[in-house]
Order: C-alpha cells, then structure tokens, then sequence
C-alpha cells in the first residue's frame, strides 16, 4: 500500500516537472523573441515565435505578438492572419483591436460590407465580451450557484430562506440561458475555421474549382474571407459583399 | 355659303335642345397629286360657347400648317348668330384611295361625329380635275401646288438599295418656275421610323441653278440634306420634308386700261405656301450572315481603332488612363466598345465615353473615345492586350476586323501602402493614420497545447462536478429523509440506539437524585426499547418473553442472552420493591445496564 502511494506520487511530481520545464521553455523563448522583436530584428522574433507554435502550444499574446512581427515585415496577411488569431483569444484586448485594424488599412481590397443594423452590431458586440471558456466558466458557475440554490430550497425551512433560494435559482437560470447563445457563437468562432485570411499577395476567384474556369474577380493579401466549402485543394470562398468563388486554398490561411 | 368642293356633313344633333350645334366638316378638294396639300376645315355654328376641336385624326396624312381660326358674330333682326372655323392644311404621306378619319366633338355632355373623308392622292405630274371656283371660301389655303404656282420639292437620295446601317444621303431641292419665292423656312423634317437620321448643315442662301424639268425650265435650290441609317431590314418608306414658302402672287386685275400699270410688283402679295416633297421608298438590306464575326454588334461604315496609354511603368495600386479611339464613317452612334479582355490582376473601372459627329464632309463621320481607369493591384509586368473592332464595310460587302496596340506595363511595389489608399479610409481609419501599432505583450501568462478543447480546463471539472456532486447529494439526502419520514419502524430502529442511551442518562440522572423508581424504569425502557427499535417494533408491552424471542432469532449467543434476561429478571424484580434498592445497587444496575447495550449493540 505505501510502495503505490509512493510510486504515485514520484509519477505525479515527474509529470508536474515535465509540465513545469515546458512551461518554462516556452516562456524562455517568447521572452527571448520579445526581445529579438524589441531590438528590429523581426525576421529571428518570426522564427522563435513560430517555433513555439510548431511545438504544439498556443495562447493569446503568442499570436498577437506574432502579428506584430508580420506587420513590421510588411507581410500584412499573416499579420492580419494572427491578429485574427489573437482576437479569438483576447477578445476585449483593445491592442489587438487597433493592430488588426492598422493591419487592415493596409490590405488593397476595401470591400464595403453591407450596413449592419445597430442591434446585430451590439450584440456582436456583446459576444465578444468574453471567450468560449469566459462564457462556459461564468455559465458552470451559474450552474453550480443553481444547484446550491436547489438543494437550499429543499432543506431550508423557513419560509424567508426559500423564497431567498427561489430568486437565486431564477436568477442564475436567466443567467446561464442569457450565456448560452453567445456562448455558442464564440465556440463557432473559435473551433470552426469559417474564416480565412488571403495570404497571398493575390488570388484570383474561379466560377469553379478548376483552373480553367471563368475568372470572377481577384482579390488580394489581407482580406478576410468566409469559407464555404472545400472540393480538392480549392475553397469556396465568400467576401463581405456576398462575392462568391473557388480559390485554390494554398492561397489562404484558416482563422 | 359654302365652297363647291364643300362636303358638308351636318352633325347629328339629337333630340330638341335650347342650343343645337351645327358642325360642317370639309376639305378644298378631294383629288390631289402626292405633291400637293388640302385644307381639313371645320365649321360650328349654333352657340358662342364654343367646343375645343380635335386636329384631324388620320395616319395618311401630315399636319404641315394649322390650325388656324376665324369666328364671327351676325346680329339680324334682333338674333344673334356666331360661328367658328377651325382649319388645318394636310399633306398625304402616300398615293391612293385615302381616308380622313371622323371627328368626335363633346358639347354640353353630347358628342357630335362627323362621317370619314375620301381623299384620292395621285402620282406627282398626274393631272387634276380643275379646281372649282372659290367663292366665299372663308380659309384660303396656303397649299403647294406645283401646278399652280409652279413650286414643287424634290427628294434625290444616292441610293435607294442600301445595307442595314449603311448611310442614304437624300438632298431636297426646291424647284420653282419664276423667281415667286420670297423667304422659305423649315417646316417638318421627315419622321424617318426605321431610321436614325442626321442633319448636314445647310446654307442660309443656297446655291440657284437651272435645270429643265419635263421641258420646263426650273430654277432649282439645293434646300437641305440629310443622312439616313436604316435601323431595321425590309422595304421601308423615307416621309416627306415639308418647308414653308413665302410665294409671290400676283393679284387678280380686270382687262382695263390700267392693267399695264397695275402689272407690276408693287401691286403683287405674297401667301405662305407649305410644300411637301415626295416620300422615299428604299429596300433596306440584311447584313450577309457570312462571315460575320461573333463578337460584330452592328457597326457599318470604315473605322480605325487606336489605343494611348498615359505610362508604361507605374507603381502598384497606381491608376493608370487607359483610351481607345475609334474614328470613320458609318453609323457613328452604332458604336459600341467590345467588351476589354483584360487581366484579372487589373482593376477596370467604369468608362468614360465621349462622341463627336462630323457632318461637314460628304458623308457623316465621327470620332468616339472611350477612357477607362485601371488599377494594377499585382507587381510585375501586365500585358494590355490588343483591342480589336469589328465592322461591316458596305464598300466592300464585307466585314473587316481592326486592331489596337497592345501594352506591357511594369509594375512597381508600392512603398506607403497606407498613404496610397488615404482616400478610401473611414474616419476611425484617418485617425489612426499618423499611429503606429501597438506594442508586443511580454507576458505569456499560461501555455495551452494546440486546439486544446475546454474540457481541458480544471475549472470546468471542478465546478461542473461540485454541482453534480451537491445535486446528488441533496436529492440523495431528500429521497432519503423522505423515506425515514415515512418508514416508522426505520425510524425506531437508526434512533435506537440513541435514545437507549437518552435513557441511561436520564437514569443516572435518577440515581443522582436517588429517585430510585425512576430510575429502573429509564433502565429497563433503556434496554427493552433499544431491543424493540432494533426489530421494528414498538417499546411499550414488550416483555421478557418478546425480549427472549427476539433475541433468539437474531442469533444472540447465549451467554448473552442469559446476561440479557437475568439483568431484565433482576430489573423487573426491582421495579416492584424500588425503595429497598439503594444508591450502589442502583449505579451496579445501571453499569451492567451499559455493558449489556454495548454487547447487544454489536450483534443486533
């Protein structure tokens, strides 16, 4: 009995020092490409930042800071690409914000979307108040204050104490209902890629996923895009203005 | 009184009424040559109020002057009379039988019809019945008569078998015997249906020749020309020009001695006669069918393309002007730009087109320009390919195909990209113009593997679980006191133990107070009620027998048992002598009470 306890916890403190010496890698190389980027040397701050990426890890500033290298190298797709990125991450960071949007005026395709009506932009808005985790952590929350409040409302015998319990119980109800439905908007924006960015410096938009179909209109380095289907190595895109057409999808980088 | 040629046609008035209309509807003469023109009249007497008057329905003739009115008033023995003349001067737009449809007049709610007028149109040069004596006619007809005055038009086109598109060129030249004509003015170009037509400019004073027409000599002016593009195939029919004459006429003199003196110009007057040349029949040709080419959309003439570009070496994102000019003769305002065949990789903008006819020359010619925009959103060279325009040249019966110039531009990379486009920011975009991005984020804070899924997260399982685990436990627990509330034996039983031991305690108390009865009793209700609640049932009346019983088939061992019994033989015994008992006997009955609970307790 007292050698598994042992043998448990000797595995527990290895995984836990396994995790903890990643974790101190990784911040040992963002720090050092921080510092690459903070010294103009963008081009090396590129490649470490990327090779926290290609050893499988990811978070918020990682990738805005990413777009910050793209866009000092003027490669204003990936930094559009990464700023994107970011904002799935850090949705109410004001810096992403205003990068992405210096990102965007200088990308050559200024396609004006349609007006939005004010209501659908507050809650736009709205949505983006928190992350999926933000929404679903503040709805287990709720759920956890509802259930408390459950069990206070059988147990409890006055009658002031169960109408307290009552209220409670509505109120985190209404709450983690009000959460569901941005809560399921931000889980499709972050773990559905319907969202490109054109990395090239320009595609051109076929009528068909062939070569040799109709060319319909070109588009360029920095848009966003709205991807619709897939049909061997091309895309069916979508731009704001409801343009529709096949792109090969090397062309394109998936938010 | 009326004319002899009067076709009177007194209107059907209905009925007995205070005021009864009579409308006469006439012309001047009912057989003319194509050249010449009458005059429609309608007359209203019968009222001072007078209708409006409809201007003669009719598609075999042209209204060329009119309407013109006369009204007079006639006071006779006391009566008032009035009457109105409403006239017009037609012109027939072909030969033949023709018809001038009625007239409908609306008076005081009624409507007064004339009945149709048949009109015999001849051939130019036919001859005419004489004309009847005028009278009193009250609207003298301003008409053109070649036989009368000697005047007549004359429509002379270069052809009259043309292509769809091709050019007629039709010059109208008055013809006149005496120097009668004073002043002429346009009156009424043709209306050409089927045609696009073009004005030449013509002369103020036009050039007088002489030429012998039918062994009459004329005096012959070169009035007018127009250009004609047929719009459609078939037999089609040019209307005639109609112009205004200001015709010297002598006046009307009595063999007198004076006539010598009166024979001169200072006693002639002058009318304004209208004048009508002859309609124009031309067979209009199909384009041929072969070798048309696809992208041919209905240019004829001979044309030459050319294409000008502003630079050859620009910068990305730049706009560059990119013109093509197509100058000739044909039907000018036929051209249309073929659409370019440029590269995706430009921008092409809406163009600018300018057009500028020429109708000086012999033919009309003109020049079309078109400027397009281009945006090359790409860097490296673009190829502006050739632009070519296809037409049909009736010269030749056939279609010819003329090409541009083509282009490659070099395309440079832009260097501000965001300058370059200032002008289609917004203004959040201008204000964030003279700024810079901001700076990177130094502290990672946390690392999450790639497309980790939220289930990943401790938070979510811990909270998550809290609740499932309060949830079940507090249904758990509500489900369970449920079932002790209703189950009064389980009840007796999980507070057995409990209450024995109340029991024991309220004894020692007794024995304390040495309230010995009381005590005995806690005792035995101790011992007894715990083996009641241990087996469901209820304390009171349970006696040693049950107590034995219960035991036994619980398993108790024996030695147990006869403890169990004797203690409750010794008890009962007690009970009914309870003040022989003293303080010591009582604390022995109590420990032993204590000792044989504990035993109980562990195997019931």
């Amino acid at each position: 009995m007292r050698l598994k306890t042992l043998i448990w916890i000797i595995f527990m403190m290895g995984l836990l020092n396994t995790v903890v010496s990643q974790s101190t890698d990784l911040d040992y190389l963002f720090e050092q490409a921080n510092q690459l980027y903070a010294n103009h040397q963008y081009s090396d701050a590129a490649e470490i930042y990327q090779s926290i990426l290609n050893r499988g890890f990811e978070n918020g500033p990682l990738y805005y800071n990413l777009g910050n290298v793209y866009y000092r190298l003027e490669k204003i797709g990936l930094a559009v690409l990464y700023y994107e990125k970011a904002l799935k991450w850090m949705p109410n960071q004001n810096d992403v914000r205003t990068n992405l949007q210096l990102a965007n005026m200088m990308t050559q395709d200024k396609i004006d979307a349609p007006p939005v009506f004010f209501l659908f932009r507050w809650h736009a808005s709205f949505i983006g108040l928190n992350s999926f985790r933000g929404w679903l952590f503040w709805m287990s929350l709720a759920g956890l204050v509802v259930v408390l409040s459950l069990v206070l409302r059988i147990f409890i015998n006055p009658r002031w104490g169960k109408v307290i319990a009552n209220t409670v119980f509505s109120l985190s109800l209404t709450f983690i209902l009000f959460c569901a439905e941005p809560a399921w908007q931000r889980y499709r924006t972050e773990y559905h890629h319907d969202y490109g960015i054109i990395l090239a410096e320009s595609a051109v938009s076929h009528a068909a996923p062939q070569q040799q179909s109709t060319e319909l209109f070109t588009i360029h380095e920095g848009t966003k895009i709205r991807v619709l289907n897939e049909d061997s190595g091309w895309i069916e895109i979508e731009l704001i203005d409801g343009k529709r057409g096949w792109i090969p999808e090397e062309t394109i980088g998936l938010i | 009184m009326v004319c002899g040629l009067l076709f009177g046609w007194c209107l059907l008035v209905s009925g007995v009424f205070a005021e009864e209309l009579q409308i006469s509807v006439y012309v001047n003469k009912t057989t003319i040559t194509i050249n010449e023109t009458i005059t429609y009249t309608v007359e209203i007497e019968g009222t001072t109020d007078f209708p409006d008057v409809p201007p003669p329905p009719s598609d075999n003739f042209i209204v060329v002057a009119g309407p013109s009115r006369s009204s007079s008033i006639q006071v006779i023995n006391g009566e008032v009379s009035s009457a109105l003349k409403v006239s017009w001067h037609l012109s027939p737009t072909r030969t033949g039988e023709l018809v001038i449809d009625p007239i409908e007049i609306k008076y005081q709610s009624k409507t007064y019809r004339s009945t149709p007028i048949k009109i015999t149109v001849l051939k130019s040069g036919s001859p005419t019945p004489p004309k009847s004596p005028t009278g009193n006619q009250s609207s003298p007809a301003p008409v053109s008569e070649e036989d009368d005055v000697g005047i007549f038009l004359k429509a002379v086109p270069i052809k009259t078998e043309v292509y769809k598109g091709e050019e007629i060129t039709v010059t109208y030249y008055l013809y006149y015997r005496e120097n009668n004509v004073r002043t002429f003015s346009l009156k009424k170009l043709p209306d050409a249906e089927g045609f696009w037509m073009e004005n030449y400019p013509s002369s103020t004073k036009p050039k007088i020749t002489r030429e012998i027409v039918d062994g009459v000599s004329y005096y012959k002016a070169q009035l007018q020309r127009l250009a004609f593009f047929p719009t459609k195939s078939g037999n089609l029919s040019l209307d005639p020009l109609i112009i205004n004459c200001e015709v010297i006429v002598p006046r009307q003199r009595s063999e007198s001695i004076f006539d010598d003196f009166f024979s001169n110009s200072f006693f002639e007057s002058t009318v304004i006669r209208a004048i009508a040349s002859q309609p124009i029949e031309v067979n209009v040709k199909p384009l041929p069918e072969q070798g048309k080419p696809a992208e041919f959309s209905g240019i004829v003439g001979n044309y030459s393309i050319t294409a000008t570009l502003d630079t050859l070496v620009t910068t990305q994102g730049q706009a560059l002007t990119l013109e093509y000019q197509i100058q000739g003769d044909g039907n000018i305002n036929a051209i249309a730009m073929p659409p370019l065949q440029l590269p995706s990789t430009l921008e092409v903008f809406e163009p600018k087109s300018s057009k500028t006819v020429d109708n000086t020359g012999n033919r009309i010619s003109g020049i079309v320009n078109y400027e397009y925009v281009i945006i090359p959103r790409v860097t490296g060279v673009i190829n502006i390919p050739a632009q070519s325009l296809c037409y049909f040249d009736p010269a030749q019966e056939k279609y010819v195909r003329r090409t541009s110039r083509s282009f490659m531009v070099q395309v440079q990379p832009q260097s501000r990209r965001i300058d370059a486009q200032a002008e289609r920011l917004g203004k959040q975009e201008i204000d964030l113009l003279d700024s810079d991005i901001r700076f990177i984020h130094r502290q990672a804070n946390r690392w999450f593997p790639i497309a980790r899924p939220v289930t990943a997260e401790w938070w979510f399982w811990l909270i998550n679980s809290l609740s499932l685990v309060i949830l079940g436990v507090g249904l758990f627990v509500r489900y369970a006191s449920g079932t002790l509330i209703r189950n009064n034996s389980y009840i007796r039983k999980r507070s057995a133990w409990s209450r024995a031991q109340n029991n024991l305690k309220a004894a020692e108390r007794a024995v304390k107070e040495q309230k010995s009865e009381q005590a005995l009793f806690r005792l035995d209700y101790a011992l007894t009620g715990f083996v009641a609640s241990r087996y469901g049932q209820s304390s009171s009346g349970l006696g040693l027998q049950q107590v034995q019983e219960s035991l036994t088939e619980a398993g108790v061992n024996e030695k147990l048992l006869i403890r169990t019994l004797g203690f409750l033989d010794r008890l009962g015994v007690a009970r009914f002598s309870p003040d022989t008992m003293d303080t010591d006997e009582l604390k022995a009955m109590l420990i032993e009470c204590r000792r044989v609970l504990d035993q109980l307790s562990k195997v019931i």
